[in-house]
């Protein structure tokens, strides 16, 4: 058992040797600290499965001296299984040390006493209780036998460095063979495990499928999240709050998570999925025509995600933006309008030395130079409309709960084009839209390879140009892999469309986020190769026509009359409906439902003219249980969803309320009159 | 309004004065029965629980009766109370699956300060898993 390693924490030194001389003849390898600041070293640094503290480890003459129980409380450790060691014990620390706690170890698994007791030696109840501290709670599977990945590609150096990209070459044995033992942990009980390959990678965490196998009977397949131990933490606890659980196909259930000080790791077993034939939605993309990735994403938000956005949908006041600035925040992304523009300032320099792209950085715009036939862009710059919080037009948004990052990572697709989700860090609560801003900025940077900045130019033009989200555009004349991209992206659009309506307001202001996150990746110390710089120029240029669409709306507000921005107020020529300073889109026989209220202000709307009127339809021509099915199925329908579309709180409508038994009115206030006369 | 809580004692002491002391504080946060420790199994079988106290004085045992307790895959909180406290016990009966191990007052608000305590207090279940080593279950308000 020579792997095994224990920090023996003493300040009597002559204590310490001899017991650990016990504890090495038992096979331990043991790490002797002789002071809290050196204990502290050694669990920050180095591989240890179990801690020995001794309570008293600064002053042995203090009786108030516990800097040893401290240690083992603070929670940088509380993954360590630790032992209490003292020459004085008593019930108030035994009770500190031993009481449980939730989802984590205690602060120790044993209190033992130096003198011994019941007629056996200190030495002999030590290595008892170190015996059954291995055995209960740090529990690695020392007889597994694991294959790292495919020809050793994922040996445990190659994991640290992928979770740890920072890490000394001092510290990269120490810490591998705490992420072996971590994938020990994780795997016990069984005989056999394999890594399979690398799924996704995240800052300070990745994804991998693992195999394992017991000593008899059919082997298992997970997805494993591994990493930074609060990470995985973090997305252990996402899991549990926000993803649907369940039995059968596309269940995704937590089988086990393990930790150590430095790692944490999660088991998700995926139903009806063959992990080993899964591709990433990414490698899916690439490897199968147009109307497979098309079915694919059908398949991921009308089946996969459905069951996630079905729980708990509401329209919150809360504007668009704000949830887009907490995503950007969230993972450490920051919003320096000084650091952002060096940034922008360094990726100029090296877009232009690549022969990427000439990129001028103005205050307030961006003119981009493209290297393929000169082409020239301008655009406003980004930056200080991320930073000012300029957007204005930031309309209240379904909000429900969402993945939160669906790429072409974070989605498994097997053979049959059936759909998973992995990867839940980001899960919780926010605007729906977001998962579908998020699939297609990384159609736009991931997927999408082989096209130049000036296709790219185009894509986003084209796309730009759509007024609603179920809209079609035109495809013609586009190389064949941005003519797929398009083609997904309208999809894409098309089921945001179906599950959050067809307003692109909200979902440009979710793609300029998005784009700026992507921007933010760019690191000006590091270089980059051709094609990294042409997708980080992408992501810049993106972000930069979002602004411009969304400016222009926030311009054109300023240009309306006062109802627009205060009240509601139908634009006749453009067919546009402005309620309280955003734009909404209504499809024709809403618009139509609603003009028909708004040219009869404050009155009321009786049901049978309202049939007669919008839906073409004359009383003279029904039956009463005709009538009766035309106001149920139609008109209250279509009012309910006219409602959905303008009201801040559709529960307590403002503008479109209902008078009992007769029909509707449509409440306007003063500025709406004031306006007319 | 207040939530009324469902104390099970095992372990019953009659001449005890702490013991009426402790009955009459419970009575304060909810209602609570005496058992034998002989009954434990069987009453934990067909009630639930809040809070199961394991009187230290008046049982051969306790850390045995936490084990049985905690046998039964029962998620209550299980307090052992006594009057002579020691901290071999104390180990013995947390390494049992105990929730807390307190010291028998006889001062009502000092048990009623503690009961609180531990109420308030989401708690941990620690309990043998299938392939021998200890699980830490998350506590909360399902009981036996």
């Amino acid at each position: 058992m020579t792997q095994a390693t224990i920090l023996f924490a003493d300040n009597d030194r002559d204590f310490l040797g001899t017991r650990s001389e016990f504890l090495e003849a038992e096979g331990y390898t043991v790490l002797k600290a002789y002071s809290l600041e050196e204990a502290r070293d050694i669990l920050d640094h180095r591989r240890v499965q179990l801690a020995i503290l001794d309570i008293r480890l600064t002053d042995d003459t203090d009786a108030g001296d516990i800097s040893g129980l401290e240690l083992a409380q603070e929670a940088a450790y509380n993954s360590l299984p630790k032992i209490m060691l003292t020459g004085f014990p008593n019930v108030e620390a035994v009770r500190i040390a031993l009481r449980p706690v939730v989802n984590q170890l205690p602060p120790a698994v044993d209190y033992v006493s130096k003198k011994g007791e019941e007629g056996r030696s200190g030495a002999e109840v030590l290595i008892e209780a170190v015996k059954q501290a291995f055995a209960e709670h740090v529990r690695i599977n020392w007889d597994l036998r694991i294959r790292w990945g495919q020809q050793g590609g994922l040996l445990p150096p190659v994991l640290v460095s992928l979770i740890y990209p920072d890490l000394t070459r001092k510290r990269l044995a120490d810490r591998s063979g705490e992420l072996e033992d971590l994938f020990r942990k994780l795997f016990h009980g069984y005989s056999h495990a394999t890594l399979g390959r690398v799924l996704a990678r995240r800052q300070g965490r990745i994804l991998l499928s693992a195999f394992s196998y017991p000593a008899q009977g059919p082997g298992q397949q997970f997805v494993v999240s591994c990493g930074h131990r609060a990470k995985v933490e973090t997305e252990r606890d996402r899991y549990g709050s926000f993803v649907p659980q369940g039995v059968g196909e596309k269940s995704i259930n937590l089988e086990k998570s393990v930790e150590t000080i430095h790692f944490g790791a999660a088991a998700y077993r995926l139903g009806g999925c063959v992990v080993e034939e899964a591709l990433a939605l990414t490698e899916f993309y690439h490897q199968q025509p147009t109307a497979r990735a098309l079915a694919v994403i059908e398949d991921l938000f009308s089946s996969t995600l459905r069951l996630w956005y079905e729980r708990a949908q509401e329209k919150r006041p809360q504007p668009m933006e704000a949830f887009c600035r907490e995503w950007l925040g969230a993972d450490g992304g920051t919003l320096d309008q000084t650091a952002l523009e060096k940034r922008v300032a360094g990726f100029s320099q090296a877009a232009l030395a690549a022969g990427v792209v000439g990129l001028d950085c103005l205050p307030h715009k961006l003119v981009l130079c493209s290297s393929e036939g000169g082409a020239e862009f301008s655009y406003p710059n980004p930056m200080p409309y991320l930073c000012e919080e300029r957007i204005t037009v930031s309309p209240p948004t379904l909000c429900g709960i969402t993945h939160g990052r669906v790429d072409g990572e974070s989605v498994l697709v097997d053979r049959t084009g059936q759909t998973w989700t992995v990867d839940f860090g980001m899960a919780g609560l926010g605007p729906l839209v977001r998962d579908f801003v998020s699939l297609e900025t990384s159609v736009k940077l991931d997927m999408l390879v082989g096209a130049g900045l000036t296709q790219r130019h185009e894509l986003e033009r084209r796309l730009l140009a759509m007024h609603h989200l179920g809209e079609e555009i035109d495809l013609e004349g586009m190389s064949p892999e941005v003519e797929k991209a398009l083609q997904v992206i309208i999809r894409i659009r098309s089921q945001a469309a179906d599950t959050i309506g067809p307003e692109m307001e909200p979902y440009l202001v979710g793609l300029l986020f998005c784009a700026a996150r992507r921007f933010f990746d760019y690191q000006p110390e590091l270089r980059y190769t051709k094609g990294e710089l042409v997708i980080f120029a992408h992501a810049l240029l993106s972000a930069a026509m979002m602004c411009r669409k969304l400016v222009s709306w926030e311009d054109r507000l300023h240009e309306l009359p006062a109802q627009a921005s205060e009240s509601l107020w139908i634009d006749a020529d453009n067919r546009e409906v402005w309620v309280e300073g955003r734009r909404v889109t209504l499809p024709p026989l809403g618009f139509r439902l609603l003009q028909y209220f708004y040219d009869h202000p404050n009155q009321l709307c009786e049901r049978l003219d309202i049939a007669k009127h919008v839906f073409g339809v004359e009383h003279s021509d029904l039956r009463p249980a005709e009538v009766e099915l035309m106001e149920k199925d139609q008109i209250n329908t279509n009012v309910s969803r006219l409602r959905k579309a303008i009201e801040p709180n559709p529960s307590y409508p403002k503008y479109l309320v209902t008078v009992h038994g007769s029909g509707y009115k449509l409440v306007l206030g003063d500025v709406n009159r004031r306006d007319e006369s | 309004m207040s939530i009324s809580y469902r104390f099970l004692i095992v372990g019953d002491a009659p001449d005890d004065y702490g013991h009426q002391v402790l009955r009459e504080a419970l009575s304060t946060l909810g209602s609570w029965q005496v058992i034998s420790e002989a009954e434990v199994v069987f009453v934990l079988q067909a009630q639930t629980y809040d809070v199961v106290v394991v009187d230290a004085g008046a049982v051969k045992s306790a850390p045995e009766v936490v084990s049985r307790i905690r046998a039964l895959d029962c998620n209550a909180r299980v307090v052992v109370v006594t009057l002579s406290p020691h901290w071999k016990i104390a180990r013995a009966v947390f390494r049992a699956g105990a929730t807390d191990y307190l010291s028998k007052s006889l001062s009502k608000t000092e048990i009623l300060a503690n009961f609180r305590s531990i109420l308030e207090r989401r708690v941990a279940v620690v309990r043998p898993d299938a392939d021998g080593g200890m699980r830490n279950d998350t506590g909360n308000d399902s009981v036996c």
